[in-house]
């Protein structure tokens, strides 16, 4: 686990982007706190603001740039099909999305102690001038008691987990923009609607389920008894959030195909250890001894007529694709793609093509990075028409490459000799 | 051009997550509009004498002009047939928590007439009227129809007033001595019937208590002498509450009374609410205004500023954005394409939304005794229109953040940062000063919503006029403007990154 670990917080040390963010994350809060409380004025008369909320307004900006965090920190591997070599090199996808959340976590927690001390003392520096005193019943900005203490801390957590709740959603979809579209949805989107609806009961409902403002309840120093949740549940309500889009996240993890759609060919080259394989076409070639024995080989134009045509192939098989069982198929297409359909076996016509597994088997006291050679022939006689292109193409494990593909041409049709002009 | 547009088009209907996209927008938009709609109730519930439950829903009398008005005040009236005028010496305006809009004063007002012709005794909310009167701290104001307001003399009681009807025409003065009058207004209310009351009125506001808690109820007096009226008057001096509102008098819960006396010297008048136009929110008014169908706007926003941002950047992350450029060099020309495609999709597909949304919403606030401010076609059409090009717009400008950042999180997340949250910090953060919520709303793309807003700011109104309550700082054209300046700037800069930047 500590080399996964490990692993995990180097990637998310070298990033750029992450110390950017997390600066971002700090200037963001800032920058909104002491805007919003440099706006406020309590008369005397009294006010119905919440001054420790308010001089943490600020987080309603910072918590987005975390959100942006907590999904790049999946997302931004399967943009550029990074998670492919992470699966690859850690192939328990579980302790891959525990260690992300943990180094997240490790990560979002001092930037979110500097963001909420931060708006608390600009709001203790500015809230007092402005009529939010104690003696108007407000708490004191000051860390000393046990209500600003929660505040502080319960504020901090909050921004931990709404890392981890980007974490699990963008896990679970996968893509960056849809992934940070929904999160910033589920934030902002039960607010307004809470604000819009004139229904006190389904607005208290909403209060206690939405993940921030649930979270955001642990904010709360005025009428803390009269909220729709207290303090340390509505944390509980957003970290049950963040756990549950943890679930879902890991849930399709370990469900998908880590290669996404299109991924490209040094992807699959890493996934399969850069296997080369070496074709000739001959008139014949067998297998003997573990050697290839060819015939006329290496010839690209046959025909008119019958013809015997042998593909001999070598698959170079890497040291860490040793002891796999490898399925292949090799198919002659035409100029178009399209399968060539020879008679077979009691004159049905059906498509050249063979389908086939190897496994090449690791010899005791093989060195690590060495290659194996797995050879192999397919020998059949063609009927094909003149004038036209073929190629064989292998697959191996259902993947293509441009150089896997041997093509030759037919002879045109001899012609009686033209008449003269 | 067009095979550009062609190619683009393609593009965009052959994904099927982008077309599942622009179909759930409007749907976010509908389906929020319905529940805030089915959840948001309207009207009056109380114990009756026989522990029954009366409820009722809201409702709003609609004035001369076709606005839905407030008319509710105490009236201590006789009737004046044609011509005439009553002039008063105002002594004092006077209330347990003085509003500023509290008045007080002489009105003369259409009581409606009898299908016979006789004049009505019971007054008529929403009648036509034209007021002299004192207020809390706006000095004398001469006000007619519930619109219109024109500004006297300022200061306070001892003043006298005095209207003066001809024919159609009612004129209002104020004087300091009643001696020397000045002329505050003139009104024409069209088709005032020639019996008329005239009398003296008080009523005021309520307190306004923490926002969205509502009002406070709270009366106000008037105190008058040397009263005398000139013209055909008839009757002695009946009182009437105009519009009482539904269950027990607040004064049997030790609520404030209203009513009026005869004194040695002359009157008092004690009474509430108001006259003036339905206002939404903090103003005592009921009227729910059309935008509150549109309250999921903000929420199918977020789901095409996504589409708009990935329409490129899914170009760039599989590499299909070099063939785009290799097949059109002007790469100026691609992203003009990219615009006006998911513009008008996007245009197409909110319509569709705001033209089911606005009356399905309509339908569920008028089942929940929501009376919602009627509107012209044309404002109608406005707001239909205008919220259809916003949601364009807002596509649009995810699509140019989407070209100058590559990358669909940081697209995505400015452009929710810039048109939601703000809009958020605006209508639902708490303890927002109204000022700054006005100036997030004047500066980010979210001013484009007050294409939404038909309810016009009265000054005459006390009224918080907020953004949560469907009132913007900018006027719908303005607003519209900032949205139009964000989408262009972002564009310009798409553009020239994509001429510098290599593919």
């Amino acid at each position: 686990m500590s080399a996964v670990l490990r692993a995990e917080w180097t990637k998310a040390r070298t990033l750029a982007s992450t110390f950017w963010l997390l600066a971002g994350a700090v200037a963001a809060t800032l920058a909104l706190s002491i805007a919003v409380a440099a706006g406020q004025n309590c008369p005397p008369s009294g006010c119905a603001t919440d001054p420790a909320k308010m001089s943490l307004t600020g987080l309603y900006l910072g918590q987005t740039v975390v959100a942006v965090l907590g999904v790049l920190a999946i997302s931004g591997e399967y943009a550029v099909n990074m998670n492919i070599v992470t699966f690859a090199a850690m192939p328990v996808r579980t302790r891959v999305l525990g260690a992300k959340a943990a180094v997240l976590a490790v990560l979002v927690l001092p930037a979110a102690v500097v963001s909420v001390l931060a708006s608390l003392v600009s709001g203790a520096a500015m809230l007092p001038g402005r009529g939010f005193t104690p003696s108007h019943g407000f708490v004191s900005l000051s860390l000393d008691s046990a209500t600003m203490l929660r505040v502080a801390i319960g504020s901090m957590l909050y921004l931990a987990l709404m890392g981890l709740l980007s974490l699990g959603i963008a896990t679970a979809v996968r893509d960056a923009a849809v992934a940070i579209g929904l999160v910033l949805g589920l934030l902002f989107v039960f607010p307004i609607l809470v604000a819009f609806i004139h229904n006190a009961p389904l607005q208290r409902h909403l209060e206690q389920i939405a993940p921030m403002l649930a979270g955001m309840a642990v904010q709360e120093t005025v009428n803390v008894a009269s909220q729709p949740i207290g303090p340390w549940a509505g944390l509980g309500v957003l970290a049950l959030w963040a756990a549950g889009a943890l679930l879902l996240g890991w849930f399709v993890l370990v469900r998908r195909d880590a290669l996404s759609e299109g991924a490209p060919r040094y992807v699959l080259n890493i996934w399969f250890g850069f296997m080369r394989v070496t074709m000739m076409l001959a008139d014949h070639a067998q297998v003997a001894d573990g050697k290839l024995f060819i015939s006329g080989g290496g010839w690209s134009t046959c025909g008119p007529g019958p013809t015997p045509c042998s593909v001999a192939v070598i698959f170079h098989v890497p040291w860490q694709n040793t002891n796999e069982k490898v399925q292949f198929s090799l198919r002659l297409v035409d100029e178009d793609g399209h399968p060539v359909i020879q008679p077979g076996q009691q004159g049905r016509p059906q498509p050249v093509a063979v389908n086939g597994q190897f496994e090449a088997g690791r010899p005791p006291g093989m060195t690590p990075g060495a290659e194996i050679g797995v050879p192999m022939t397919f020998g059949s006689v063609l009927h094909l028409p003149p004038g036209q292109r073929y190629t064989w193409v292998l697959e191996v494990a259902g993947h293509a490459e441009e150089d896997w593909r041997l093509s030759f041409a037919t002879r045109a049709a001899a012609t009686p000799a033209s008449p003269a002009e | 051009m067009i095979a550009l547009l062609r190619s683009e088009w393609t593009k965009f209907r052959s994904v099927r997550g982008w077309l599942v996209g622009i179909v759930l927008a409007p749907l976010v938009t509908i389906g929020f509009g319905a529940l805030t709609g089915s959840a948001s109730q309207c009207g009056y519930m109380f114990p009756g004498p026989d522990g029954q439950t009366i409820s009722g829903p809201c409702s709003a009398p609609t004035g001369p002009g076709g606005e839905l008005v407030q008319d509710q005040f105490y009236f201590a009236h006789k009737t004046l047939a044609g011509n005439g005028s009553i002039t008063v010496r105002m002594t004092g305006l006077t209330s347990s928590d003085l509003q500023p809009w509290a008045k007080s004063g002489i009105i003369l007002k259409a009581a409606g007439v009898r299908g016979d012709g006789s004049p009505r005794s019971k007054i008529v909310p929403g009648s036509a009227y034209a007021a002299m009167m004192l207020t809390g701290a706006h000095g004398a104001r001469f006000e007619w129809n519930y619109v219109n307001d024109a500004a006297g003399s300022p200061g306070l009681a001892p003043r006298w007033l005095r209207l003066a009807r001809d024919g159609d025409v009612v004129t209002g003065y104020d004087s300091a001595d009643g001696a020397h009058w000045t002329e505050v207004g003139t009104a024409t209310l069209t088709g005032l019937p020639s019996s008329v009351q005239v009398g003296m009125f008080a009523a005021t506001p309520g307190v306004q208590q923490t926002v969205r808690a509502g009002d406070a109820a709270v009366d106000a007096t008037g105190t008058f002498d040397n009263v005398s009226l000139t013209g055909s008057v008839s009757g002695g001096w009946q009182g009437t509450t105009v519009s009482p509102p539904p269950g027990p008098a607040p004064a049997q819960d030790g609520g404030p009374s209203t009513g009026f006396q005869q004194t040695a010297d002359g009157f008092t008048v004690t009474g509430m609410g108001d006259i003036g136009p339905d206002v939404p929110g903090n103003g005592g008014g009921v009227s729910t205004p059309i935008s509150r169908t549109l309250d999921g706007t903000f929420a199918g926003l977020i789901v095409v500023i996504v589409i708009g941002a990935i329409y490129i950047t899914a170009e760039y992350r599989r590499g299909m954005i070099r063939t785009t450029f290799a097949a059109t060099p002007a790469r100026g020309q691609v992203l003009v394409a990219k615009a006006v495609v998911l513009g008008a999709v996007t245009f197409v597909a909110a319509a569709v939304g705001c033209a089911l949304a606005i009356p399905i919403a309509s339908h569920e606030l008028r089942a929940g005794g929501n009376v919602i401010t009627p509107l012209s076609t044309l404002t109608y059409l406005r707001v239909f229109a205008g919220t259809a090009l916003v949601f364009a717009g807002a596509a649009i400008l995810g699509l140019a953040l989407g070209a100058l950042f590559r990358r669909g999180v940081a697209a995505v997340t400015t452009g929710i940062v810039v048109i939601v949250v703000p809009y958020f910090l605006a209508v639902a953060s708490p303890g927002l000063s109204t000022a700054l919520a006005n100036w997030l709303l004047r500066v980010f793309p979210a001013a484009a919503l007050a294409v939404q807003q038909t309810l016009p700011v009265y000054p005459q109104v006390s009224d918080t006029y907020q953004p949560f309550e469907g009132f913007f700082p900018l006027s719908a054209l303005a607003g519209f403007a900032v949205l139009i300046a964000w989408t262009g700037g972002a564009l310009w800069l798409a553009t020239r990154q994509l001429r510098r930047a290599d593919a």
